[in-house]
């Protein structure tokens, strides 16, 4: 009960994304899982509602790529010739996207932190010299 | 008696048992090798099941049409990722203005290095636009090329790898760039990885985790928008 409970939510925000799918024009289940997202947000529907069959689907979601790897068989014959390039393709790409991502996003990060370690003490010192006027 | 046998494996129950059962087994043994990367569930019950087609006779046909009930299952769980997205929300929130455009950044990265990469190589037509969406979510991913063109079941192969390269090589890199922040570590490996990279980064830590599992969701719903306005704009042009 409580798994279909929950996965009926899931299936009725599908059709919210739907809906939207015909005015906003994104795939279905993009605007599906943004609106959950929104509705979780905001409040309009609280986290134990889907937390259960949320989690334990992105536990499992390795299954359910399996039948589409198993698919590439009907285009074997053309990619067999071009498949360790592509993989190498792949390989690289993420390892250069990581590093750069990692590498910017820390460097941003260290410079919030200083700009806002800046912040408080500048603050702290007016706060400071305004107690010392008076 | 072979024909009896034979008629056991067109039954679609034990056509998705197959499916489910060596996935539990794979997985049962990438944890008791500590979650090493290189043994993925997904792409190792791939191959097997695709030996059985090969070498055992199993009818192809029959087999993909059974296992629809578990590619069905794709739909909510791309949905789910809005939870996921929830989860990790109360950590990134402070950081909001250098993540977006760090998300930003690494989605036209990931697309402009598949590219080069591909052209580098050699990759034209279907195969190079299967390269693309590898940085995101399967789900999303097959969306993408829905849109654009290309071959989705090479596209979820090379999804999967670059999980697979992101879970192995992370903490390597990690340690050699010296990157220390939980959330730089997460949002990395969740933007670049996904599920694969969230799995490796829920190892690293409950933040790692978190940030990660926000990465998936918006790294995805981005890249959609970029290769919408790229369509749009006549950058890519759609094969389908």
């Amino acid at each position: 009960m409580l798994i279909l409970n929950q996965l009926m939510i899931l299936f009725l925000f599908g059709l919210a994304g739907h809906l939207l799918a015909i005015i906003v024009p994104l795939p279905a289940l993009i605007l599906a899982m943004l609106l959950l997202f929104i509705s979780l947000l905001m409040g309009w529907i609280k986290k134990d509602k889907i937390e259960m069959v949320s989690s334990q689907l992105m536990a499992i979601s390795g299954l359910f790529f399996i039948p589409m790897i198993v698919g590439i068989i009907e285009y074997w014959s053309d990619i067999r010739a071009v498949i360790i390039p592509f993989l190498l393709v792949v390989t690289f790409g993420t390892v250069g996207s990581l590093a750069l991502t990692a590498l910017i996003l820390e460097w941003m990060i260290h410079r919030q932190d200083a700009k806002e370690a800046r912040e408080v003490k500048l603050e702290k010192l007016e706060r400071g010299k305004r107690s010392h006027g008076e | 008696m072979e024909s009896n046998i034979t008629r056991i494996f067109t039954d679609s129950m034990i056509l998705v048992g197959i499916t489910v059962c060596s996935y539990m087994f794979i997985r049962s043994i990438q944890v008791r090798a500590k979650g090493l990367a290189i043994l993925n569930p997904t792409l190792w019950s791939g191959i097997f099941i695709i030996g059985l087609i090969q070498f055992a006779n199993l009818d192809f046909t029959s087999y993909m049409i059974a296992n629809k009930t578990i590619t069905f299952f794709l739909a909510p769980m791309t949905i789910a990722l809005g939870f996921s997205m929830y989860d990790g929300w109360h950590l990134i929130r402070r950081y909001l203005k250098p993540l977006t455009i760090i998300t930003v950044v690494t989605v036209l990265i990931s697309l402009s290095l598949a590219q080069i990469g591909a052209k580098l190589l050699g990759l034209e037509g279907a195969i190079a636009y299967s390269v693309m969406p590898k940085s995101v979510t399967s789900p999303i991913g097959i969306l993408i090329i829905d849109r654009i063109g290309g071959i989705s079941e090479l596209a979820v192969f090379g999804i999967i790898w670059a999980g697979v390269v992101g879970n192995l090589f992370g903490p390597i890199i990690f340690k050699i760039l010296k990157i220390k922040t939980a959330l730089a570590q997460g949002y990395s490996l969740g933007a670049v990885a996904h599920v694969l990279g969230m799995s490796r980064a829920n190892e690293m830590g409950k933040e790692q985790g978190a940030a990660a599992s926000a990465a998936i969701g918006f790294t995805g719903i981005l890249t959609i928008l970029v290769i919408e306005l790229f369509l749009r704009m006549n950058i890519i042009h759609p094969l389908v």
